[in-house]
């Protein structure tokens, strides 16, 4: 019976754990890469105005909940192939943004990925 | 008597260790599989984010917490947890290629993570899961040795 000890004591932390912190998506920095994070500030349906996503730290962005009728409430972008250039990654106006779907990257050197 | 004693302590220890190590194991599959399961859409959400699993992300949302459940029964049941050593040995192993994968080919890394796997860098990640996998070699290392003590104690 006590050979079962250790694993009832984990089932029963495990379960506690669970149950008191809330995993949640976070988007992490890949260390290879430069990513900036832009939110969408504008109204409804004025997604693919560029002039409303205002760049914002990671933190920010993972604290940022997308709720509402926002799909593209947060764009995440880097380059793989050209990791320290400025240009395109802060340029988001090759990304195309309507209110119906989730931010679509249209150049092949960087990639937007919506809250998951 | 006293050869037996020794045997029999050596072996002891080797199983208390084994079982120790187990139960870390377990804690750490049932951590991570009620966490997913706990918040499904998000976490089928995070693999559909996965360049490399978003064309099976509606399986793999499923079968991996059952997997890690079935990996939790066999590390719980005594007779079983050499084999739960060995599945999770596996798995966290594959965890980490994916993750090395992901940190290598793709920018943006989602991670459905809860409590300290939140605040560790994907580097940390990488080295928290080698801490998993060294612990599941020790294991059955151990095992393996406990069953040869025990097999070669002198009658």
């Amino acid at each position: 019976m006590y050979r079962y000890l250790t694993g009832i004591l984990a089932v029963i932390i495990a379960t506690g754990a669970v149950a008191f912190t809330k995993p949640n998506a976070t988007m992490k920095q890949n260390p290879k890469t430069l990513s900036y994070y832009f939110q969408f500030t504008g109204a409804h349906g004025d997604e693919a105005n560029v002039t409303e996503w205002q760049e914002i730290s990671l933190s920010d962005y993972n604290a940022l909940s997308c709720s509402g009728q926002n799909e593209g409430c947060k764009i995440a972008t880097s380059s793989v192939s050209n990791p320290t250039a400025s240009f395109p990654n802060r340029d988001i106006s090759s990304v195309t943004v309507n209110a119906n779907d989730v931010p679509q990257q249209t150049m092949d050197n960087f990639q937007v990925v919506n809250k998951p | 008597m006293k050869h037996f004693l020794k045997y029999q302590n050596k072996g002891l220890k080797h199983i208390i260790i084994t079982d120790l190590i187990s139960g870390l194991l377990l804690l750490l599959f049932l951590y991570t599989s009620l966490s997913k399961l706990a918040d499904y859409e998000t976490f089928k959400n995070v693999l559909l984010a996965s360049p490399l699993l978003s064309p099976l992300a509606g399986i793999i949302a499923w079968v991996l917490p059952f997997a890690e459940i079935v990996i939790v029964v066999l590390l719980f049941i005594p007779d079983f947890r050499l084999k739960g050593i060995y599945a999770s040995f596996i798995t966290i192993l594959f965890f980490t290629l994916y993750l090395i994968y992901m940190i290598t080919f793709t920018p943006h890394l989602p991670c459905n993570c809860g409590g300290v796997l939140k605040l560790l860098t994907w580097p940390q990640h990488i080295f928290f899961n080698l801490f998993f996998i060294l612990l599941s070699l020790t294991g059955i290392l151990l095992y393996k040795r406990t069953k040869n003590t025990i097999s070669d104690c002198p009658p």
